[in-house]
């Protein structure tokens, strides 16, 4: 092989491995780079102009978080504000696209904040959430215990009452059970603000 | 409940009743701590034994226990038993603890540590898990130590549940191969698990177990590790692995001493984007005792518990607990 | 070879294996099993659970004696509570079905032996570990030995047929050895001048009550329960105004209150004893035994 045919070679190779670098990096840029919201990174499911924001989501789309839910129990700590006919949904317990997992959404309809959850095809009655005035911000706090069936959830009012608003034991409205081990938001005319979550205190 | 017999009238029938207490309370010796900082009653059990005819061994137990302050007296165990069919062969049907794990086949009370380890609380609950159906175990005919144990229960519910459940695919089914071992003044005893059961959502669940427990004068080795594999109808296969290491010896007169491991990660975890998450709860527990006798003892101890997952933040959980635990009546002779 | 001397090869054979199948005998005490193999011989195959420095009260059931257990063609146990902590547990694994209480393949030493120290009131925990039925140690007594030796040929000659007449005369040489050497001991021990004993445990009363020593105190506040402040300071009352001699302590006990009392009430011996055949390496038989314990409450050293 003349030297010239070898630097050629050599060169393609090395070419080789320095695209397959930037590419390599190319990727982990895609990750590095992945939204955050309160530090917690998270994907993009579906959008339809949702903006995402060092501080908040907002419009209305879905992400899924990248962390695992480890805990059966969870608690998640939500602020956030909804327009008129604007809805929150947080989906617990889902794949990583979302899919199968409980739904719990808080929908504004005027100043009247209401709550349903839904598995799949079924869905709870709506129930309205008294105490809270939708055109404020809403700061809530949800335990949803998904080791017992149907899932255990509990909403209070995160200020320094601590009001207990929803428990689905006395008013039957959990749909059921999630069953993946991620959680997500689907916003809709929504802007979230905080969206955190720690294992839910032991009910016994 | 009130309950009339006379003692003349027990002896006759061979009733053996017995009371087991067990209080416990955990509390926070930090802000990480998730304990309840109370003390109360977390127990309290009724039994009876006795030969029910010339065939058959009866044993009837109800227990309350706490849940949410309130306590509920609920049937604990209730089942018939014999060696005399068979022989070398004992079945037992009714409703009991399965026979299934170290843990898991002994009462809570006389557990030697105060509460449940992370493996066993998450794969049997913070007692155990009871059912009703039927077990034949038998001590093989052979020169050594070599006993077999199965089961088939309802399956209906698996771990502590208040509603009544639905039928299952299929219905919980496990066995047990243990052997045992003396060497000087000791003796040991190991075992094989295997348990299983599919939802009617078609999900099943497995465990895989092994078990240990080495005893000598004053001094216990014990030890369970444990894997659950779920596999669900319509999506990946998750599993999850735990064990824990637990020894005491005696220090001086009544008062021993002992120290728990234990470790538990979720193999299969991963995030959105399907990479692997690596995760491990760790935790050390020393405790203390003191066993005034066979009926009585008072033990202390602290949790020291970290869990890590990447990409988390990492969770420290520091608990004090204690536990008081007296027996009245003639409780039957101990497992080993 | 025939087929005929084939058949009559074999015939002869396993008539033999019969012949000499011998009766599996499982004890729970090291005692019993001296006794078993003093009166079972070479008929018998005797295995005990519990060895001689043990105490038997406070065992768990093992996995190998519940393997022994599964095994055996008679199980021959104490009775009167002595191995309630853990035979029941033993037996209920072993699945053995012969050796089950009531079977004529389990003998109850106790059965048939007036026993002492029968609590006159019911009794409750707060009274320590005490036996309703009576105290459990007859074996210590020669005299019931005796009884229990006869007892047990006829269970083994009801159970093994065979060796009826072996069986009765093996219990015969073994309670004849046992008698000859009552009227010794009892002259030898009259002779100390010792007339009252304080034990660490009712352990030696069947002993002490034939030779007509009165167990005059124990270091036990309670059976079961370890010397506390409080009694060690009324049992050294007890041994100043009752003249004490001598203290004896079973060897699987600690000696540390005995010598207390010893050094505040003086003029106390203390005696450290075995109460169980195997209990020291030479004490083999129950001859032995009872001589060990005579040597003691004369002052010989062992």
């Amino acid at each position: 092989m003349s030297i010239q045919k070898q630097s050629f070679n050599i060169g393609l190779v090395a070419a080789a491995f320095v695209l397959a670098a930037c590419g390599v990096k190319e990727a982990k840029k895609s990750h590095e780079g992945s939204l955050t919201l309160n530090s917690a990174s998270y994907l993009v499911v579906e959008s339809n102009a949702l903006e995402s924001a060092s501080d908040s989501i907002s419009g209305e789309g879905s992400v899924v978080f990248v962390a695992p839910l480890i805990e059966d129990g969870n608690n998640f700590n939500l602020k956030f504000e909804l327009q008129d006919s604007g809805s929150l949904s947080l989906i617990a317990g889902s794949d990583n696209k979302l899919l199968q997992g409980l739904t719990l959404t808080f929908s504004r309809n005027d100043s009247v904040l209401s709550f349903e959850t839904k598995v799949g095809d079924t869905a709870s009655t709506s129930q309205d959430m008294g105490g809270i005035d939708a055109t404020k911000q809403i700061a809530i706090n949800i335990d949803v215990h998904n080791d017992e069936t149907p899932a255990h959830i509990l909403v209070w009012k995160h200020d320094s009452t601590e009001e207990l608003l929803i428990d689905t034991e006395e008013s039957s409205a959990s749909a059921g059970n999630g069953q993946g081990n991620f959680w997500g938001l689907a916003l809709k005319k929504a802007k979230v603000a905080v969206a955190d979550i720690r294992a839910a205190t032991n009910e016994e | 409940m009130l309950l009339l017999f006379s003692y003349p009238a027990q002896a006759q029938e061979g009733i053996t009743p017995f009371v087991a207490v067990d209080m416990s309370g955990a509390f926070k010796v930090d802000e990480s701590s998730t304990a309840s900082d109370r003390f109360e009653v977390r127990e309290a059990e009724f039994s009876l034994a006795a030969p029910v005819d010339h065939i058959f061994d009866g044993m009837f137990s109800i227990a309350a226990h706490s849940e949410g302050g309130a306590h509920l007296f609920e049937l604990h165990e209730a089942w018939l038993s014999t060696t005399k069919l068979v022989p070398r062969i004992q079945l037992k049907a009714g409703q009991f603890f399965l026979g299934i794990g170290r843990l898991n086949r002994v009462h809570r009370h006389e557990w030697p540590f105060i509460s449940a380890p992370v493996v066993h609380k998450l794969f049997f609950g913070d007692e155990g898990v009871l059912d009703s159906g039927a077990e034949v175990s038998s001590l093989l005919p052979l020169p050594f130590f070599l006993e077999l144990s199965a089961g088939v229960t309802n399956g209906f519910v698996y771990g502590h549940s208040h509603n009544a459940g639905e039928k299952p695919r299929q219905p919980t089914h496990y066995a047990r191969l243990a052997t045992a071992g003396a060497a000087l003044s000791s003796e040991a005893l190991v075992a094989l698990n295997y348990l299983s059961r599919t939802d009617i959502a078609n999900e099943r669940m497995q465990l895989f177990g092994a078990d240990f427990v080495a005893k000598w004068a004053g001094g216990i080795l014990q030890a369970e590790l444990w894997q659950r594999r779920i596999t669900p109808p319509a999506a990946k296969k998750t599993a999850e692995q735990g064990a824990y290491l637990f020894t005491g010896f005696n220090l001086i007169g009544a008062i021993a001493t002992g120290l728990r491991f234990e470790h538990f990660s979720v193999i299969t975890l991963e995030d959105a984007f399907g990479r692997r998450v690596n995760n491990n709860i760790v935790a050390l527990s020393p405790q203390v005792s003191y066993r005034a006798s066979e009926f009585a003892q008072f033990r202390s101890g602290v949790i020291f518990q970290d869990q890590t997952q990447e990409n988390s933040a990492r969770k420290i959980n520091r608990t004090f607990e204690i536990q008081l635990v007296y027996i009245m009546g003639a409780h039957p002779a101990h497992e080993f | 070879m025939n087929f005929k001397s084939i058949c009559l090869f074999l015939s002869a054979f396993f008539w033999t294996q019969t012949s000499m199948a011998k009766v599996n005998i499982v004890t729970t005490t090291s005692d019993l099993q001296a006794l078993a193999t003093a009166v079972g011989g070479e008929r018998v195959a005797v295995d005990g659970l519990i060895k001689g420095s043990q105490d038997p009260h406070h065992l768990e059931a093992k996995p190998s004696f519940v393997l022994k257990v599964s095994h055996a063609d008679l199980l021959v146990s104490n009775g009167l509570g002595l191995e309630a902590a853990w035979l029941p547990k033993v037996l209920a694994g072993a699945r053995n079905k012969n050796i089950l209480p009531g079977s004529l393949g389990h003998f109850i030493a106790a059965e048939g032996i007036t026993a002492i120290d029968i609590p006159l009131t019911n009794v409750s925990r707060a009274d320590g570990d005490v036996h309703q039925e009576g105290n459990p140690h007859i074996t210590l007594d020669p005299e019931r030995v005796i009884i229990i030796a006869s007892a047990l040929a006829i269970r083994l000659s009801e159970l093994d047929k065979d060796g009826a007449d072996y069986y009765q005369q093996r219990a015969g040489v073994f309670v004849k050895e046992i008698t000859s050497k009552i009227p010794s001991w009892k002259v030898r021990l009259k002779a100390t001048g010792i007339s009252k004993v304080i034990t660490y445990h009712k352990t030696l009363n069947y002993f002490l009550t034939r030779f007509q020593i009165e167990p005059a105190g124990y270091l036990e506040p309670h059976p079961g329960v370890t010397p506390t402040a409080r009694h060690i300071l009324d049992t050294i009352s007890t041994a100043k105004t009752g003249q004490i001699k001598l203290i004896l302590v079973e060897n699987f006990f600690d000696d540390t209150a005995a010598k207390r009392i010893a050094a505040e009430a003086g003029g106390i011996r203390i005696k450290t004893v075995p109460v169980a055949v195997g209990g020291e390496p030479d004490i083999q038989t129950f001859i032995d035994l009872y001589e060990r314990i005579v040597q003691a409450v004369e002052g010989k050293s062992s």
